[in-house]
């Protein structure tokens, strides 16, 4: 198993306060690692710093075996790694498949910059490819809906097609069922299950409810106050005392 | 309504309309209303231009009237001092130092600033343009460049004398039609749709690959180049260029095009700039109300139809239609 | 060689207070209604045509007291017509994109120059300094005109006085809250609406009387708003956008280049000004004087 992602000695700070410290994270092809914490362990910041949005301080992150620590999020986006957000970040103002055609456009102009700027109607290839994943993701019916009217939890799924559309090695997902109703979230986890295993991607997740977290994950990771203090499978992450103490003691019943 | 569809055949047929219309106009007007109607004609792309980086890229620029009194400039000089050079070459230089100012400008003040810190840092840019215009000698300082010919172009086998008759009139309309094309290319093809993406969320274009300050870029330096272009063609319209086109007063021009016209639509600047030059003829007899007339009328547009006047048509019809076709929302 | 240094030093000052007095109201409203107001300059320019009709009757001899107070009405003026800006334009923007806002406030400084274009024409009007005032002073080979050292007196005592009511008293803290954050503000029992009210009113009475004690300073001409606006901007773009202590130091600090450039290049005012602007935006684009956000 070749390593997609690994991030070295990772520190983040804003002014004095110190968000990440001494952060490793990797994650190898066709895993699915999962990063658990307590609010304000420093989550979201880890997933800024890996994907882009934001450097380190210090630290180094690669992808694929090449540095990329101090590269855009963009360039990152465009080696393979689809981001989704905490709250579905969708162009609200464009129709469902207008926002996926946009991002599969977006793929396209990376691969040919120059190609088709003088066709003015979204290719008949990609628009096809926009209604399948429409379709696959069960939102054919939103179809001409403006995205600023669809519900949470559909944008959720517009954000995870869009995504898709980049056809990426890596999805990043920051906690894909937060705000969900426990029906919802269960639909939620079998998509997400079922589009990383057809398009053998490898899954990066932050995640609070840990029924998610032991359904979707093969790794764990357990961040407390910006650094990692276990990391493992679902089973010793689970039986370590540590994070039973800090963590899973209170949410034990979920599991 | 779906950004990936686009229908050339309504473009095409509205922009014959405004064609023919403007080429009615030397049949049966005076010269001083041939004159207004090329005016109106620069105009639109003047405003259009503006709006391809407002609208579509989220860029506010009170510094288009530096672009254009650029390109105006980059004309009149070109055209008084080396006239040797063909026309076209003139076009193209202006276009090219518009372009090139507008790069500079970005490059300085677009990634660091947005929104309104951009729109202010324009502003100052202007301003130091129009206060080098005025002490520059070889641009005429404060009295600008007198005697901007009109050109002659030569294809080889014709040549085209621009200078007679009303040959002038029927190159800006050619020349504004062929540009107003161009934009339009660009707001709606797939470069067009990835600008509106940059604008409606950055955080998103730049998670689907897109280098969201690059786009930004490029179209202020489309809109930039665009703008110097319509100078360039007014220079030799007017027959002189004076600093006043470098005024910040002139960049609230193309801002009152497109507001009034409503600035979510393509051809809304060009109904924004026709209505503005109906109402500048209509008041041309009070003198001095100028920048009462562009001040007030813009305040009462942001103030009360921020869509613009295409946006009021676009809501009466929706009230219109609404309850003689309730069939519509069964249909998802 | 010491007089031309004292020269310099004293029209840097000039600049800046004179600067400083336009830029005050702008940096206050832009401070607590987060605001760009454009057309703050025109009625700066207003209130010095307000001032220059009040001061017409008394010819050329113009005496201190009612120089003042013609500066005194200016001010009353245009605090009067920022209660009208603030319900016609900032309330009703107020849910608005600040795109449009900034466009409405750049559409009504087009307003006050037409409106100036319109009541007192297009030529050039000049009022004379008060009688008292128009000595000079010499010192170390320099000529100091008594009405410079007043001008630039007013800037001094303006800030001062600024300063005391934002930083010393209740109103002040009041206004700091609401500046960081309007939301709570109004929870803890502020009426945010009336304090935006307020503040508007004393930025637009700033401008008048701005106005009015420059009026001799320089001629009028529909102009004068652009030139005024385009220094304020610069002085609250250096200082840190909405700080008025930042105002103060980077008025005195941009009077002393443009000062220097009046001096060393003369033939090109302002491309120095804006080149200093230019470069401090690339160097630090939250403002020179600003300290570091901490969020």
């Amino acid at each position: 198993m070749s390593t997609l992602l690994d991030a070295r000695g990772i520190f983040k700070d804003y002014g004095r306060i110190k968000v990440l410290k001494n952060v490793d994270l990797d994650l190898g092809e066709g895993e699915r690692h999962v990063v658990i914490g307590p609010n304000g362990a420093g989550k979201t910041t880890l997933f800024k710093v890996l994907s882009g949005e934001t450097r380190p301080s210090a630290g180094t992150i690669s992808l694929n075996g090449r540095d990329v620590t101090h590269e855009a999020g963009f360039m990152r986006t465009r080696s393979g790694v689809g981001r989704s957000f905490q709250v579905a970040r969708v162009f609200l103002e464009m129709t469902a498949l207008d926002n996926i055609i946009v991002a599969v456009e977006a793929r396209e102009a990376t691969r040919r910059p120059w190609a088709g700027l003088l066709r003015l109607s979204a290719a008949r290839t990609v628009a096809d490819e926009a209604e399948s994943l429409l379709a696959a993701l069960g939102l054919a019916a939103a179809r001409e809906t403006p995205a600023e009217t669809l519900s949470h939890g559909d944008r959720k799924r517009l954000e995870l097609a869009m995504n898709l559309a980049l056809r990426p090695k890596l999805l990043m997902l920051d906690e894909p069922t937060a705000g969900m109703s426990p029906t919802d979230r269960q639909a939620a986890v079998n998509l997400i299950d079922k589009v990383v295993r057809e398009n053998g991607l490898s899954l990066l997740l932050t995640e609070h409810d840990m029924g998610v977290v032991f359904q979707l994950g093969t790794r764990i990771s357990v961040l407390h106050y910006g650094e990692v203090v276990v990391s493992g499978l679902p089973a010793e992450v689970r039986a370590n005392p540590l994070v039973r103490e800090i963590y899973l003691g209170r949410n034990a019943g979920h599991a | 309504m779906t950004i990936a569809r686009v229908r050339p055949a309504i473009f095409f047929s509205l922009l014959a309309l405004l064609v023919a219309g403007a080429l009615i106009v030397p049949h049966v007007a005076n010269r001083g209303v041939v004159f207004l109607s090329g005016v109106v004609a620069i105009n639109v792309v003047f405003g259009i231009a503006f709006n391809l980086a407002f609208a579509k890229a989220g860029i506010l620029s009170f510094g288009n009237a530096m672009f254009f009194a650029v390109g105006a400039y980059c004309a009149g000089y070109l055209i008084t001092q080396q006239n040797h050079l063909p026309f076209v070459v003139i076009l193209l230089a202006a276009a090219g130092c518009g372009g090139l100012l507008a790069l500079v400008t970005g490059l300085l003040a677009l990634r660091r600033a947005s929104g309104v810190y951009f729109a202010v840092i324009t502003l100052a840019v202007g301003a130091l343009v129009h206060v080098l215009i005025m002490k520059l000698n070889f641009l005429g300082r404060n009295d600008g460049l007198v005697g901007v010919n009109r050109p002659i172009i030569d294809l080889g086998l014709v040549e085209l004398d621009l200078a007679r008759g009303d040959a002038y009139y029927y190159f800006i309309i050619a020349s504004c039609a062929l540009l107003v094309t161009l934009m339009w290319v660009l707001w709606s093809n797939r470069f067009g749709r990835s600008l509106q993406g940059v604008k409606s969320d950055p955080m998103r274009a730049s998670f689907l690959g897109i280098d969201i300050d690059r786009k930004r870029l490029i179209a202020l330096v489309l809109s930039g180049s665009i703008t110097a272009l319509a100078g360039a063609i007014y220079a030799p319209w007017a027959q002189i260029v004076t600093p006043e086109l470098a005024h910040w007063s002139f960049s609230t021009m193309p801002l009152l095009f497109t507001l009034l016209g409503g600035s979510a639509f393509f051809l809304g600047p060009a109904v924004g700039a026709i209505l503005f030059g109906l109402l500048d003829y209509a008041t041309r007899s009070l003198i001095g109300i100028s920048d009462l007339l562009v001040g007030g009328l813009l305040l009462a547009v942001v103030l009360s139809v921020p869509g613009g006047v295409l946006g009021l048509l676009g809501s009466l019809l929706a009230r219109v239609r609404a309850p003689s076709s309730p069939r519509r929302e069964g249909r998802a | 060689m010491a007089g031309d240094l004292i020269t310099i030093l004293f029209n840097a000052m000039i600049w800046a207070m004179a600067t400083f007095l336009v830029a005050s109201g702008l940096t206050l409203v832009f401070g607590i209604l987060h605001v760009l107001n454009f057309s703050h300059g025109g009625f700066f320019m207003i209130g010095g045509y307000v001032a220059y009709t009040v001061l017409s009757m008394f010819g050329a001899d113009i005496p201190l007291w009612a120089y003042l107070v013609a500066a005194i009405v200016a001010s009353v003026a245009m605090g009067g017509t920022g209660v009208a800006v603030d319900t016609l334009v900032f309330r009703r923007l107020k849910s608005v994109d600040g795109v449009y806002v900034l466009i409405a406030t750049y559409a009504l400084l087009l307003v006050c120059d037409g409106v100036v274009k319109l009541i007192w024409g297009l030529n050039y009007l000049s009022v004379s300094p008060p009688r008292e005032l128009l000595d000079v002073i010499f010192l170390g080979g320099a000529i100091l005109p008594t009405f410079s050292i007043f001008v630039i007196l007013s800037g001094v005592v303006v800030f001062l006085v600024l300063d005391y009511v934002l930083n010393r008293t209740s109103a002040g803290r009041i206004l700091q809250v609401i500046a960081i954050d309007p939301w709570m503000a109004g929870v803890v029992g502020i009426n945010v609406s009336s304090v935006y009210r307020w503040t508007v009113i004393t930025g637009f009475a700033l401008a008048g009387l701005a106005g009015g004690l420059l009026v001799a300073n320089q001629s009028l001409s529909p102009d004068l708003a652009g030139i005024f606006i385009l220094q304020a901007f610069g002085v609250v773009i250096v200082g840190g956008m909405g700080s008025v202590r930042g105002a103060f130091v980077a008025s005195i600090f941009l009077g002393l280049v443009e000062a220097l450039s009046a001096t060393y290049l003369p033939n090109y005012p302002g491309v120095l000004f804006f080149a200093t602007i230019a470069l401090v935006l690339i160097v630090r684009p939250e403002g020179l004087l600003s300290r570091q956000a901490t969020t």
